[in-house]
């Protein structure tokens, strides 16, 4: 009888410890996974708040369009800077493009690397070629080093947002960001903490 | 003669020889890195540390043999405290260097585990734990000592588990946090 009992309440006890190691474990996965939350400030070229650089691209159309500066038209300008031998960037373009049409954002992508290359793969992706640019003077004069990488432009020509973005999660960091006048979201974790400190 | 209670005796047992058999395991498993891990405590000559390495995992074997078949019991215990102990020392040694960055060669669940002074303090709770096998435990063990020997044992091991996911998690946030800073 108390032998019994004993044993029941060692099995408890052991079955107990293992569901919290695999909890424990499971937090271990979720940190690896989740660990970038948002668009990832590489903290290098013009700064999120200053004035975005002022350059004249020719799209694969043919046309020229100016980036910095007032905005012709619509509230925002999303730049992506893509290159056809970057396989993350392939797979977010289709994604891009919703994107920016429901947040209504004026896209624009630049590109780094062989013009033919890129036709096809605005072909493939059905981007119209007035939306890409084979211009990497663009991706000198933001200082980006890791791709694909964004890069939100106000109406006023102000960058209200930028970072390295790996998924839809992370592009639309960058729009909350300018919604909540945050510059990263490691700015966005600083307050977070603080307020909960 | 100091005696023990044999159901202290058995959950000692069965945790100590769950732990080097899984250490064995583990630098098996991992024996191509071994000797780069043990080279990287930087205290043998550079050729010695495949045969240390080795070493360690004979006497971790002897450890699991004695602890399991209960003989020569009092000398497997001291090995296995001494081993400990030994373990603790070179990590104390490297902390004290400042080379908190290198693997501790746990090999437990596969991550790499920096050193920390909680895995020093760890294993000081562990030849703790070890201890009551010094003494020779009184002869004739009841059922309810069995089951409280075995389930304290198991418990024990998963619950040391536990604690090693949780200084590995401890890691995966300081580093995080480190990132947003």
């Amino acid at each position: 009888m108390f032998l019994v009992s004993q044993l029941m309440l060692w099995v408890a006890v052991i079955v107990l410890a293992v569901a919290v190691l695999a909890l424990a474990r499971q937090v271990g996965v979720l940190h690896e996974r989740i660990a970038p939350v948002g668009a990832l400030a590489l903290g290098r070229g013009p700064q999120t708040g200053e004035s975005a650089p002022r350059l004249t691209v020719r799209t694969l159309a043919g046309g020229a369009v100016e980036i910095g500066g007032p905005l012709p038209e619509g509230p925002l300008r999303l730049l992506f800077f893509v290159s056809p031998t970057c396989p993350i960037c392939k797979s977010l373009l289709p994604t891009v493009k919703v994107f920016a049409q429901s947040e209504r954002l004026d896209l624009l992508l630049i590109g780094d690397g062989d013009e033919d290359q890129q036709r096809q793969m605005a072909q493939r992706h059905a981007i119209e070629l007035e939306r890409f640019a084979n211009a990497p003077e663009v991706g000198r004069a933001f200082q980006v080093a890791k791709l694909p990488y964004a890069v939100l432009i106000s109406a006023a020509g102000l960058i209200v947002a930028q970072g390295l973005v790996n998924s839809r999660e992370h592009l639309e960091s960058l729009v909350t960001a300018y919604e909540l006048g945050l510059r990263s979201v490691q700015e966005y974790l600083a307050r977070r903490t603080s307020h909960s400190a | 003669m100091v005696t023990v209670d044999p159901s202290i005796a058995l959950a000692g047992r069965l945790l100590g020889a769950l732990i080097f058999a899984a250490a064995v395991a583990g630098k098996i498993r991992h024996r191509h890195e071994l000797a780069g891990v043990v080279a990287n405590y930087r205290l043998l000559p550079e050729p010695l540390a495949a045969s240390a390495a080795w070493t360690i995992v004979g006497l971790e074997c002897l450890v699991v043999l004695s602890l399991v078949s209960g003989v020569w019991l009092a000398a497997g215990a001291t090995l296995a405290i001494v081993l400990l102990a030994g373990f603790a020392l070179a990590m104390g040694i490297n902390l004290a260097r400042g080379r908190h960055e290198i693997d501790c060669g746990c090999f437990q669940s596969g991550l790499r585990q920096r050193l920390s002074a909680a895995l020093v303090a760890r294993n000081f709770l562990l030849a703790a734990l070890l201890t009551p096998l010094l003494a020779a435990p009184a002869p004739g063990a009841t059922a309810l000592q069995w089951v409280d020997g075995l389930g304290a044992g198991l418990a024990a091991y998963a619950l040391y588990q536990v604690l090693g996911e949780l200084l590995s998690l401890r890691h995966l946030s300081a580093a995080l946090r480190r990132r947003f800073a």
